[in-house]
Parts: C-alpha cells; sequence; structure tokens
C-alpha cells in the first residue's frame, strides 16, 4: 500500500451536531499530501484494471466466458465510468484466447440463382476461393476461346461436319444418278421436292403420258414411286441425321470443355482438398462452364476488338463471367492471433447490422446479384463479440427488433426496410441465412435497462447478463492507493505531464466533490480526464515540467467558469434587484429556499424565496405552483407532507380550520422536488405564529410528517449559490445555510465558502428537525409539550397551535357545511 | 467496291424456282449487291418442267413438314408459286434495307435457267438460288480455269469470302496462282478493316475433282462465269453442288441490256 488513507487524519475531527454551527473541517474532507507516495511506472501497468467496478468486470467476464447463447450483456452506468474501455480490454484479452471463427462466403446457386448459397469455410479460405475464383474466370476466359478457335478443334468438327454430309449428300447424289437412269428427275417446288418422269431429259408432257399405253404409264408410275419413297426415306432420316450431327458436335465441346476446363478446376479443387462443401460447389461450376461455354465465346468475341489485350484484362468484372465469383462475407487469416473478432458497431442501422443486397440499375431496372450481397457487423462479429450502444439501436428503425431475431433464431437473414414494409417489387434475392454465433455487449443507461426489462419481455431471454458500473468507491486505504495508480495512469495513457502529490490530492479531493460524498470518489474517469487535461494544457503553458495543485484549481475553476454564464446571469438578477431575495433583515412568512439548476454540463445553486400567507379556512394548505401546474409531483408530494405534519402536531382535538397557501415567488419554471419543503413548513410555521424569519438564512432539506429534517440533494451547489449573493452583497457573519444533518458527510465546498466559515463571516448549520430549523430562524425557542400536553405561550409551537384554535372557533362561528365549501381552494385570497 | 466501268448499274438478277431455293440466296445477293455498288433484280420462275410435272396425274410432292409425299394439282402448284414469291418478295426488302441496296421483283413463267439468262445484261451477276438441306458451313468455291483468271471473279470470290467468313477455295490453273494471289493480297490491302481471308487452291484440269469436291461438301456458294468452261450444264451442276451459283455474265456472251 502506498497511500494510506490520510484524509482528515491531521486534525481529529469531532463529529457535527444539530443545530450547531458546523466547523470548517466538516465542510471539505481533505487529502494531505504528504501521504501519497506516486507509483513507478512499472507498477502502472498493473493498474490496467478499474476500481471499484469488481461487480461489473466479473459480470463482463462471465459474459465473454460462458457458452450458453443467451448470456448476452447489457453494460450499464454512466457515462465516463470507462465501461467502453473495460469492455474493449476484457474482450480483446479473451478474444485472443478463443479459436478464430470460420469464414463465410455466398457462391451462385446455379439451380436458384435468387437463393445464393452460404458456405462456411475455414478462416482465410474464403479469400482464397474468392481468389482462386477469379483467376479460374480470366483463365477460362481466354483458354476457352483458344480452345475452340485450335486447329485440334476445327479439325475434328469439321470431320463430323463433313461426314454427315457426305453420308447425305452421297445418297442424294446416289439417288439423282438413279433418278436419271431411269428417266426421272429430282425437282425442287414450291409445294416440296417431287420425282417426275423424264423423255429426253425433260419432264413428261401430261398429253404424252396419257397417249402412252397402260402399262407404260404403270411402269412409270411405279418406277417414280419407287424413287419417290427412297427420297422420303433419305429426307426422313435428314433430322436423324442432324440430331446425331449436333450430338456428336456436342459431345466435342463437352470433351474439349472437359479438357480445358475439368484440369483448371481439378487444379483448384486439389488446392482446397479436405474442405467441405468447395468440392461440391466446384464440380457445379465445372458443370455449369461446360453448359454455357457460349458466355465466353461470345466475350472474347466482344472483346477481340477492344482496347486492351485478352490475356490482361480482369474478365472476372465481366457481368456474364459474375455468377462464378465469390461473394465473401467474412474472412479470417488462418494465423490471426488476435482470436475471436471483437466488432464495435458504432452506427447500428438495420443494414449496417445484418448486411444489404445492393441493387445496380440497367436500363431503368434495380438488378441484383449474390455478389451485392453485403456484410453487416453481425457478420463480421460471428464467431466473437459485437458491442453496440443500446440508445443507438433502439433509435434505428427496425435494428432493435432485427437483433432480436438474430440472437433467437441464431442466424443472420438479410431484409431490407423496403421489403419488410413490402415496398420494394425489384428483383431481390433470398440467400441462405448465416448461423450466428455472436456474444452482443450492449452499453447504456440504466434508465433504458430497466425500460427493456419492463416493457419488453424477449429483453430479459436475450441479455440474461447485467454489468453495473459503479459511479463511486468508497473512500479506504485501498481504494485510495488504487485511486492514485488510476489518476497516474489516467495521465500516462493521455500523454499528459507527470502530476505531484499535491496535485493528486486535490483531484482526490475534487473526487469526492463529483461524488457528493466526502465518504466516496467518483469513478467518473471522464470528467477527471478532463480536469487533467486542462491542468496539463495550464501547466505546459506555464512550462512546469508536472501538474502542480494550482494546475488543478485553475482546469476546475476555468471549467466552471466557462458554463457559468447562466449561473452568473441568475446571481445578476438578485443582485440587481430583479429577482427578490434578502440576505439581511427578518420577515414573517417568508424565508430563502436553495434550489439547484442542472445545466447538463454544470449545475449551481441559487436562492428563491418562498413566501406563505394563512388565513381561515377548511384545512386545505394551497400549494400555488402545483395549482399552475408548474410544480412536479415530488414537490406536491412535499407540501401533502407538511400538511400532514401541521395536522398530527398542532390542535389535535379541533378540526384543522386552516387556508394556507405556499408559493415559490418569481418563479416561472416548472419546480419539483422536495428539497424545499422544510422551507415551506419554515414559512408556514412562521406565517402562523407571527413570528418573523430572520433573512439571513436560506435552507434547503425535506421533512417528514414527524418534523424531521431529511437528506437532499446538489448540496455543496446550494450552499455556494447562496453563499456567492452574500458575499457579493458583504458577508455580516449573520449569514448562513441550514442543511440536513445527514448531507454533512456530502459537503465538499469551494475553499471560498471555507475560509468564509473559518473567518466566522458564514455559517453552515446541520438541523435534525424543524423545532431546530424554527428556533434557529425565528430566535424563539419551538418549544415542548408540558405534561398538559400544551405549548407554552411564547414559544413558537404554542404561537402555532393558538392561531390554529382561533381559525378553529373561527370557523364554529360560521358553522354548515356551506362555510366548509366556501373555504375551498378557490376562493381567492387577500 | 468493285469498279465498274459502266454508266448503268449493275445489277444482281436472283432467280429461284421456289422460296426454299431463293432463302439462301438472298444475303448473297444483298452482300453481293452492295459489293458491286449495284441492286438487286430477283425473279420467281414458275419454270415450265415444274408446271407440266403438277398437271400428271400421279403428281405427288414431299411436304417436308409431314414427311411425306402428297398427291398435287396443277392449282395447288399455282397458289404455292404466288405464296412463295410474295414471302420472297418481303424477305428480300428485309435484307436489301439492310444492305442499303435497290432492289426490283418479277414472277416468271418459262425454262428457269433460260429466263436467267435472258434477264441478265452485259455485266451482271447472276445468281441461282440452292435450298440447303444442311446449314452453310461450306467453303465459297470459285472456279476460272481461264488465263488469266478473271478479276472481277477473284473480288467476288474474295468479298463473299470475308463478308460469310468462309475460306475462298480456288479451282484455277496452276499457272494463274501467282497472279491470283497477288490480286487477294491487294484486294486485301485495300480492305483493311475486313475479316481475314483464308484462300486454298485445287487444279481446275481436273473436272471429275471438281465436281466430286461439290458432290462430297457442301460450298456455301460457287463463283463462276457464265463464260468459263463448266464441266457440266448449270442445271447439272446445280444438282451435284446443290448450292447457290454466281454466274458472272460476260459482256461477249450476253444479250444487248434490257430498257
Amino acid at each position: 500500500m502506498q497511500v494510506s488513507n490520510q484524509i482528515n487524519q491531521g486534525k481529529a475531527m469531532q463529529p457535527p451536531k444539530a443545530a450547531q454551527a458546523l466547523t470548517p473541517e466538516h465542510l471539505r474532507r481533505t487529502c494531505d499530501p504528504s501521504t501519497i507516495k506516486m507509483p513507478k511506472t512499472a507498477d502502472i501497468e498493473m493498474s490496467q484494471e478499474l476500481i471499484g467496478q469488481n461487480r461489473a468486470i466479473n459480470a463482463i467476464e462471465l459474459a465473454v466466458s460462458s457458452h450458453h447463447r443467451d448470456f448476452n450483456v447489457f453494460v450499464q452506468g454512466k457515462p465516463g465510468s470507462g465501461r467502453h474501455s473495460a469492455i474493449q480490454r476484457s474482450l480483446d484479452q479473451h478474444a485472443q484466447n478463443c479459436a478464430v471463427p470460420d469464414d463465410w462466403v455466398y457462391v451462385n446457386n446455379f439451380d436458384m440463382p435468387d437463393r445464393p448459397r452460404a458456405l462456411r469455410l475455414p478462416p482465410g479460405v474464403g479469400l482464397e476461393l474468392k481468389h482462386a475464383m477469379e483467376s479460374l474466370v480470366d483463365d477460362l476466359a481466354n483458354d476457352i476461346p483458344a480452345l475452340f478457335e485450335s486447329e485440334e478443334y476445327q479439325a475434328q468438327r469439321h470431320a463430323i461436319e463433313r461426314r454427315y454430309t457426305e453420308e447425305h449428300e452421297t445418297a442424294m447424289s446416289a439417288l439423282n444418278d438413279k433418278a436419271r437412269a431411269k428417266d426421272t428427275a429430282i425437282l425442287r417446288t414450291p409445294m416440296g421436292v417431287a420425282v417426275a418422269a423424264t423423255r429426253n431429259g425433260e419432264v413428261i408432257e401430261p398429253k404424252d403420258y396419257e397417249a402412252l399405253p397402260a402399262g407404260e404409264q404403270e411402269e412409270i408410275k411405279a418406277t417414280v414411286t419407287e424413287i419417290q419413297q427412297e427420297l422420303e426415306a433419305i429426307m426422313a432420316d435428314a433430322p436423324r441425321s442432324e440430331r446425331a450431327q449436333r450430338k456428336e458436335i456436342r459431345d466435342l465441346n463437352a470433351a474439349m470443355m472437359t479438357s480445358g476446363v475439368e484440369e483448371r478446376i481439378g487444379e483448384i479443387a486439389s488446392s482446397f482438398d479436405g474442405v467441405t462443401g468447395i468440392a461440391t460447389y466446384l464440380e457445379e461450376v465445372r458443370a455449369d462452364v461446360a453448359d454455357n461455354a457460349d458466355l465466353f465465346l461470345m466475350a472474347a468475341m466482344e472483346r477481340r476488338n477492344g482496347n486492351f489485350p485478352l490475356a490482361t484484362t480482369k474478365h472476372y468484372e465481366d457481368p456474364r463471367f459474375q455468377r462464378y465469383l465469390v461473394a465473401v462475407m467474412v474472412s479470417h487469416r488462418r494465423d490471426d492471433e488476435s482470436g475471436a473478432p471483437v466488432v464495435v458497431e458504432d452506427f447500428p442501422t438495420l443494414a449496417n447490422l445484418i448486411g444489404r443486397i445492393e441493387h445496380s440499375q440497367e436500363m431503368g431496372a434495380l438488378l441484383t446479384d449474390f455478389t451485392m450481397i453485403k456484410p453487416g457487423a453481425l457478420h463480421r462479429a460471428n464467431g466473437g463479440f459485437l458491442v453496440l450502444d443500446a440508445r443507438q439501436v433502439l433509435s434505428e428503425p427496425f435494428a432493435w427488433e432485427t437483433l432480436k431475431r438474430c440472437l433467437k433464431s441464431e442466424a443472420i437473414s438479410i431484409i431490407s426496410v423496403g421489403e419488410k414494409l413490402s415496398l420494394a417489387t425489384t428483383t431481390s434475392l433470398s440467400p441462405d441465412p448465416i448461423p450466428l454465433n455472436v456474444r452482443v455487449i450492449l452499453i447504456g443507461e440504466r434508465l433504458l435497462y430497466h425500460l427493456l426489462v419492463k416493457f419488453d419481455p424477449d429483453f430479459s431471454n436475450l441479455f440474461k447478463i447485467q454489468a453495473d458500473f459503479s459511479d463511486e468507491i468508497p473512500i479506504s486505504d485501498i481504494n485510495l492507493s488504487d485511486y492514485v495508480h488510476l489518476i497516474v495512469s489516467l495521465g500516462q495513457g493521455a500523454g499528459l505531464l507527470p502530476l505531484d502529490e499535491a496535485a493528486t490530492a486535490r483531484l482526490i479531493e475534487e473526487s469526492a466533490r463529483l461524488a457528493e460524498d466526502a465518504e466516496r470518489l467518483t469513478l467518473n474517469l471522464g470528467r477527471l480526464s478532463d480536469i487533467l487535461k486542462e491542468a496539463d494544457y495550464q501547466a505546459r503553458t506555464l512550462a512546469k515540467t508536472t501538474i502542480q495543485a494550482i494546475d488543478i484549481d485553475g482546469s476546475i475553476g476555468a471549467a466552471e467558469s466557462r458554463a457559468g454564464r447562466i449561473r452568473d446571469l441568475s446571481e445578476e438578477q438578485i443582485l440587481r434587484g430583479s429577482k427578490k431575495i434578502a440576505t439581511d433583515g427578518d420577515a414573517i412568512g417568508q424565508i430563502n429556499a436553495l434550489s439547484v439548476i442542472d445545466l447538463g454540463s454544470t449545475r449551481f445553486g441559487q436562492p428563491s424565496r418562498i413566501t406563505a400567507r394563512v388565513r381561515m379556512g377548511a384545512g386545505k394548505v394551497v400549494d400555488i405552483e402545483r395549482e399552475v401546474e408548474l410544480g412536479g409531483p415530488l414537490h406536491s408530494k412535499g407540501v401533502m407532507i407538511l400538511s400532514g405534519f401541521l395536522s398530527a402536531h398542532y390542535a389535535q382535538d379541533l378540526p384543522i380550520s386552516l387556508w394556507a397557501s405556499i408559493a415559490f415567488e418569481q418563479s416561472y419554471g416548472g419546480v419539483d422536488g422536495d428539497s424545499a419543503s422544510a422551507a415551506e413548513l419554515f414559512a408556514l410555521l412562521s406565517a402562523l405564529s407571527d413570528l418573523p424569519i430572520d433573512q439571513s438564512y436560506a435552507v434547503t432539506g425535506s421533512v417528514n410528517q414527524f418534523g424531521e429534517v431529511q437528506a437532499i440533494g446538489g448540496v455543496n451547489e446550494k450552499i455556494e449559490g447562496f453563499f456567492d449573493i452574500c458575499a457579493a452583497r458583504g458577508l455580516t457573519g449573520r449569514q448562513g445555510v441550514l442543511i440536513p444533518l445527514a448531507n454533512v458527510k456530502n459537503l465538499a465546498l469551494r475553499d471560498r465558502v471555507i475560509d468564509a466559515v473559518k473567518r466566522d463571516k458564514f455559517r453552515i448549520i446541520p438541523l435534525e428537525t424543524i423545532d431546530q430549523g424554527i428556533s434557529i430562524l425565528t430566535g424563539r425557542a419551538a418549544g415542548r409539550r408540558d405534561e398538559q400536553g400544551a405549548y407554552a405561550e411564547d414559544t413558537v409551537n404554542g404561537l402555532v397551535e393558538r392561531k390554529l384554535q382561533r381559525f378553529a372557533e373561527q370557523r364554529r362561528k360560521f358553522g354548515g357545511p356551506s362555510d366548509v365549501a366556501s373555504a375551498s381552494g378557490k376562493e381567492k385570497t387577500s | 467496291m468493285i469498279k465498274q466501268a459502266r454508266s448503268r448499274a449493275p445489277r444482281v438478277i436472283l432467280g429461284a424456282i421456289c422460296f426454299a431455293d431463293a432463302r439462301p440466296a438472298i444475303r448473297l445477293g444483298a452482300e453481293l449487291a452492295a459489293c458491286i455498288g449495284g441492286e438487286i433484280r430477283a425473279m420467281l420462275v414458275e419454270d415450265d418442267a415444274v408446271r407440266r410435272f403438277a398437271a400428271l396425274p400421279f403428281a405427288k410432292a414431299l411436304i417436308q413438314t409431314k414427311r411425306a409425299s402428297q398427291p398435287i394439282t396443277p392449282a395447288d402448284m399455282q397458289k404455292a408459286f404466288a405464296r412463295d414469291a410474295s414471302i420472297f418478295q418481303e424477305t428480300l426488302d428485309q435484307a436489301a434495307r439492310r444492305a442499303a441496296v435497290r432492289w426490283s421483283f418479277e414472277q416468271r413463267r418459262g425454262q428457269f435457267i433460260a429466263e436467267m439468262r435472258n434477264a441478265a445484261s452485259a455485266g451482271d451477276l447472276i445468281l441461282i438460288g440452292h435450298q440447303r438441306t444442311h446449314d452453310p458451313r461450306g467453303d465459297i468455291v470459285l472456279f476460272d480455269p481461264s488465263d488469266p483468271v478473271d478479276d472481277r471473279l477473284l473480288d467476288i470470290g474474295a468479298h463473299l469470302g470475308q463478308a460469310l467468313g468462309q475460306k475462298l477455295r480456288l479451282f484455277v490453273s496452276s499457272q494463274t496462282v501467282d497472279a491470283v494471289q497477288a490480286r487477294l493480297n491487294l484486294w486485301c490491302e485495300r480492305h483493311p478493316a475486313m475479316p481475314r481471308l483464308v484462300v486454298s487452291y485445287q487444279d481446275a484440269a481436273d473436272p471429275t475433282a471438281f465436281l466430286r469436291y461439290l458432290s462430297e461438301t457442301r460450298p456455301s456458294a460457287l463463283v463462276a462465269s457464265v463464260g468459263s468452261e463448266l464441266p457440266n450444264d448449270i442445271d447439272a451442276i446445280l444438282d451435284i453442288a446443290r448450292c447457290p451459283i454466281i454466274l458472272a455474265n460476260d459482256k461477249r456472251t450476253s444479250r444487248p441490256e434490257e430498257v
């Protein structure tokens, strides 16, 4: 241990007492620089782990190590808590020990081109197959035309054609000779081929034929019929002969293709020997190439007169040959040392998650094929880890639903928004779904997590691990030591100047303020890093070699100053009297309450005047903010609680016959929270008792029905907000803030407040009860019930009870239900 | 383009007895007309022999689609002539438009070869159509045993060989081979954009070899001169070659030009 818990160890600190002003030691726990031992560089390496986040880190470890499909993890926590870096570090370490996942590619489905086939291949083989197929297409585009132009092919083809021609021609020639020898001729006529009898080489005249004796006519007729039958036989044989010829030529083509293509495809097949699926695919390619040799011949013919030599053209870019290409969805290096993929998708649209099918425009039509399938983050992360921002996924149309569908079905199916909404009528594809095995890490806010748990029944089933990053850690010896490591490593990681011990101590004090708890340190590393970076800038500006405490203070002050325009305007309104806030004197039914304005990057406190007016009525306390719908539910709850307090605390044997109104004066925006309920009660008690409240005080705290003052948030900003107004007007020594005792541990005030307290110019007084507060504010004892159950007359409580009794008596005099009705909130106040 | 020392545009006289014979010759005719810068005069001849045959009582024709001989009458034949003439004219129109050449068409009666000769004037090319039973893949055959070989025939042969992408097979006298080759080289130099011309030679002195070649192969076309000493008459050559025949009409043998 290099740092011991030396916060406030230099001086024994008394515990705070209710209704007594706090000492400066209570106002901010300080860290003694002399007790800090800065770590060596070698030790910094060890501090890569986040401190105080064991619960979240263990959850992430479980999620990334588990093989259960539904152990996806939702990482929740505030921005700047180091969630991303912790996840990245954890995933990187774990992924190294995981196997490199398989490659996935899409290839053409030669039977159904609209349903591309997915091939699972060993790591690295996807790209190798892609390049091999491109090379194959290039080779075939050169080889096939060359094969068909070769002397060998032409000679064989010519021989086949010649043989069939000769068969036919020889038969026809012989028939012609025979016909001539038998005084007949074969004629070509518009009605077909015919056999005619001839005399002296000329077709016989019909009248000459008629003049012939019957026997001779019969002889001629028989001869013609004979030749005719032979002619019919030859002609009938022609189609069969042509079919046989075509078949022989087809067989010749196939044989040529086989000799040229099969050898080349065989080379590829042997280079992927043993890889499941490739042999079958290559066989399909071989069959398709053999059937589509014309594609290669046509392409060769078209390119022969092109600008580039055939041999140097990238033929695989020709759309005709894309049927033989390989669309790589994901491919990993076989020797990839990073192991399983870790993919961070910053823009998780539907298409970026599951991939998309692109289209090309051709003659006004949108066309696509399997080569236009583009992978998404799920493809790239398959077999590994996918990190997504929950808000982004939920805000992208269809992204969340699609992610869930993929996780549930354990498969990636590509679908477009157009298809989902039935908007697209163009040609599309239905690629094989790719089996999915991915661990999804969603990073988001706690609110999102709880909303998803509540409203999405699938969420809890799919994201069974939650990793909740803490916002702060308790101060302990071990934690402080680790925290110093963390600060130093943050600086080193950002390339900043080293911090000296005082600067480190100052940053630790600021960390407690950021945690709003003197007993805890913030884990908002983003904010700490910002302070360090600006301090580094300031130190370098002054040519320092280390960051000093003054630089840390300068950094914090500058950041507050930059964000302080609204705060300054608010203060200015008060100081110029536009907004009425009294910081001295006294007034009945009027008190300074404190509120916090949160602007996201900064917040500050400001005083508000609360007033209360009372009269006889039907027991109603009107919250004016609520009536005009400027009050939130928590504020209304606070007002109702103080009604409960009044009812139970005073004149219990009489009906409450009070009509009271409470308002935040000059408040034109919404008011919420119950931190002003104590102030509202003080104003009401003042109005009921007719005792003035000392306006040197401001009050913050909520109250319960028993009159106990309870803790609130933003106590430091509230005190400083009132202090700054008082300081601007001149500190009187009476001024101060009443806070809940429970908030003392949250105090981490700025030096200017602590200095004033040290000089007795300002007071901070903790309260446990309303009675303590009203005593301080009015300078009159609150009073306790005596043995008869009555308050002493000159006490605050006595005066209040008497006023309530008087209201009850007055009301009794009026009597009747109509008066009760008239005492509703609708009557006008004077 | 073949230069003609004529004032009138040379013609390709394209004739056939039926459309089946005319069809393979129509593209050839268009190519030839474009080559000589002339026009096509086409005719369907109602051949006397066919008409006589149709009038015989036992006349039958083998209709290819039915693969059997059917009895025919003169009226049937007349209708068939009319039908073929119509298709012939229509197909010619399309081919001529593609080749950008002028054309005319007529239907005649008479003896086919005689009608063709009668229609031809000096310098015309006679193209006799003939039906093919197989796809045309054979050579362009040129027959001219004279010395010197008719340059016009060579130019026609070279043009068709290049335009149809077929080999040019020359049946010429062995003494003329060098001169023929020189002429063909000159042709190719003048037409560098045309595809390569493949030429082979055979001696025309052996008519038997010539006829056997015609009988056993499938020429795309036979090119000869009307005045050349073909070893047989045109009808017989047509029966043997069974391909379109192009005859270059010689001035000395031609009839006076028709008006």
